[in-house]
């Protein structure tokens, strides 16, 4: 039975480790992707389209690619100039461990919370399903100082609140 | 082209038919024999009531006249035709990806959705087929989910598993998975984990309602908390945050339980005990001292605790969502739904006015006095009740695109509340309407039906839908939800009730059963709040 990585890697659990998957071309982006990049530690309630596209989030912020990263805009808005400010704030730190915390659920949206381990930077973000059915991020924080600034909600540790919103 | 909205009888005057008018044309003006009808038809046949159309001339050209050819007409090559492609039906193709996890006295099978449905447009029922080494079969279950959990078996026995999909049309080649698995008990029995899963959902919910004041008190109460202290105390701020900002609201929880249904145990790759179970939460919110009886706050998920082990004793250090956990992605993309809807690009909340009710500075709906007038009773043809009627009903219909929502908010009002289709070009804010096509194989609906700002313009611009206050606010009304850092309206829900409070909403998109204020909490002192809310009365004549 062949599985995309992306499939081994959900099944596995919170924690990405995956080796023992076949692949084959369709999947091939997504491997050299995934190998070429710090593998994504996980935790709280991602839905596949959530995480899929968190992990792609935070391979192009390691890389730089803000066109990359702009392009994962899930609507119109300044998403050049906020993938831009991400780059320069969480670039450097998105090349070293990386943790996600997905909060509540994903059916259609999620706030996740990264945490840049080398930097110790933490940074919200949304993630939801487009209209077009494919999952993408708001980015809209043309302001360096709001893109660059850490949620004051989020706990120090990821899932320390077990990765649900207070009353959601 | 109008939809007539009153029945029409030979002796009514042609002066008459005007009143009988839905007040918007079904159609735009454009010569007869390019007019399709098929909508209005199929919209006759799905509402059960049409009461016909009526063809008027623009208004420049009343002066002229209008023919039409019957059945009967003398030339042949003038009368109307139908003509009937006729498409055999076909059966669903076989399902994908089985997996089997073996665990206690039973096992859990997952799979993918048949990438062919065949000639369904529902999804189709599943069956499932385990069998011993020698062929004969141990147990049957069916599921209308991708997944099941199969309990009764005997441990240490080698079992396969094959999963058919049917539907009306008939049955799937089955599917297999790869290898016989082998059930085994875990240590210390499943008992064991059944009751610390059950002792946590407990704790937590006494921290929820307040029967606990503390995460120390509500440690001190379970008698297993020593294997689940750690995953408590991560959550206890949240839980009591949460309460604490109800509270201030006049808002508790009551009457919180937990109930494990499809409880399978067992040790995962790693080594690891996993309990997987469906978890149904049931709390009642109690809304002061005026509120006696409460709302029904309720809710079911499968649910997937990992437990590790330090020094012998079990320690609860995982809570996941299980389907999540345990999807595998099909190699082909068409796991993905199509393409189907896209917004005018851009848009902007801002370029058709809104009327958000007003929140305060925690984020929830400011509390209205009593002496506020209810919202003018409007000529309304779109019935409120049966809107909430089927939105409470078919919660649980399919999903028929990655972002549902408005999707389900216009079925609700189409089905239930009998709202009329719009023609017009499929991305006209003016449309309103869908289309199935082979048995509802192949889809087509105008960018209102299921975009959340095409509806919002659709039912401001074109249906002249009033804005309504969280008190005056009743079943069959839609909450329409803005983000602070989104341009645009982007998620729609029905109102199913309102006991003065709050409102109890169904949504696809989020936890389908919820209130007002638990969707708004969901984000409250997030980067990415909500920052609008505004709820429509939805009418079809004014």
């Amino acid at each position: 039975m062949r599985r995309t990585l992306l499939g081994c890697a959900l099944a596995a659990g919170a924690l990405l480790t995956v080796t023992a998957c076949s692949s084959d071309d369709g999947t091939s982006a997504y491997q050299t992707d995934y190998t070429g990049h710090e593998p994504l530690h996980v935790v709280g309630y991602p839905s596949t389209g959530s995480l899929g596209v968190v992990q792609e989030a935070v391979w192009r912020l390691a890389d730089g690619d803000t066109d990359a990263l702009a392009d994962l805009s899930v609507e119109d808005g300044p998403a050049e100039k906020t993938a831009r400010n991400w780059v320069e704030s969480f670039g450097r730190a998105a090349k070293g461990e990386v943790t996600a915390d997905f909060y509540d659920e994903g059916s259609t949206r999620q706030t996740v919370v990264l945490y840049f381990a080398k930097s110790r930077q933490t940074k919200e973000i949304t993630a939801r399903i487009g209209d077009d059915d494919t999952w993408g991020l708001v980015l809209n924080e043309s302001d360096p100082k709001e893109a660059s600034a850490g949620p004051t909600w989020a706990p120090a540790k990821p899932g320390g609140t077990g990765s649900r919103s207070a009353g959601g | 082209m109008y939809d007539l909205l009153d029945p029409w009888t030979p002796t009514q005057k042609g002066g008459e038919l005007l009143a009988a008018l839905d007040e918007a044309p079904f159609a735009d003006a454009a010569p007869l024999a390019d007019q399709d009808l098929a909508p209005v038809v199929q919209s006759w046949l799905e509402q059960e009531s049409g009461e016909g159309l009526a063809v008027r001339l623009p208004a420049a050209e009343r002066a002229s006249t209008a023919a039409y050819h019957s059945a009967r007409a003398t030339d042949t090559a003038l009368r109307p035709k139908l003509e009937i492609d006729y498409v055999a039906p076909t059966a669903p193709g076989a399902p994908q990806d089985v997996r089997v996890t073996p665990g206690d006295a039973g096992l859990l099978a997952t799979w993918n959705a048949p990438q062919d449905n065949g000639s369904a447009g529902d999804e189709p029922q599943y069956t499932v087929v385990v069998t011993k080494a020698d062929g004969s079969e141990a147990a049957r279950v069916t599921s209308p989910e991708p997944r099941a959990v199969v309990g009764g078996l005997a441990n240490g026995t080698a079992y396969r598993v094959a999963v058919t999909a049917r539907t009306a049309h008939g049955t799937s080649p089955a599917a297999t998975g790869a290898d016989a698995v082998t059930t085994a008990a875990v240590p210390a029995g499943s008992a064991a984990y059944r009751e610390i899963v059950r002792q946590y959902l407990d704790a937590r919910a006494g921290l929820l309602t307040g029967k606990h004041a503390t995460v120390t008190a509500a440690l001190a109460a379970s008698p297993r908390a020593a294997s689940f202290q750690d995953l408590l105390k991560a959550q206890a701020p949240g839980l009591v945050e949460s309460r604490e900002a109800l509270a201030r609201h006049g808002s508790t929880y009551t009457d919180a339980t937990a109930a494990l249904s499809d409880v399978l145990v067992g040790t995962d790759d790693s080594g690891r005990v996993f309990l997987r179970a469906a978890v149904d939460e049931k709390a009642v919110l109690k809304q002061g001292a005026d509120d006696p009886t409460g709302e029904a706050d309720e809710g079911r998920q499968e649910q997937r605790f990992t437990f590790s082990t330090n020094g012998g004793a079990p320690i609860l250090h995982l809570e996941a969502d299980a389907p999540a956990a345990e999807t595998v992605l099909t190699e082909s993309a068409s796991t993905w739904q199509g393409l189907d809807v896209a917004p005018a690009e851009g848009q902007d909340a801002d370029d058709v006015p809104d009327e958000p009710i007003a929140l305060d500075a925690d984020g929830f709906p400011v509390e209205e006095t009593a002496t506020v007038r209810p919202a003018i009773a409007l000529r309304a043809a779109v019935s409120g009740s049966g809107t909430a009627k089927w939105a409470s009903k078919n919660i649980g219909t399919k999903w028929e695109y990655g972002q549902d929502c408005t999707n389900f908010v216009s079925k609700a009002l189409y089905y239930g509340g009998r709202m009329k289709t719009r023609m017009g070009g499929r991305k006209h804010d003016r449309a309103w309407w869908q289309q199935y096509y082979l048995f509802g194989s192949i889809k087509n609906k105008s960018y209102t039906w299921s975009g959340t700002e095409n509806f919002r313009r659709h039912m401001t611009k074109y249906r002249k839908a009033p804005s309504v206050s969280k008190r005056n606010a009743r079943p069959g009304d839609i909450v329409l939800f803005k983000w602070k850092k989104e341009r645009v309206y982007n998620h729609a829900a029905v109102v199913v009730g309102n006991n003065g409070r709050d409102l109890q909403l169904r949504q696809h998109g989020g936890v389908s059963r919820t209130t007002l204020s638990a969707a708004i909490a969901r984000y409250r002192n997030k980067a990415n709040y909500i920052e609008r809310v505004v709820i429509l009365r939805p009418k079809s004549r004014s």
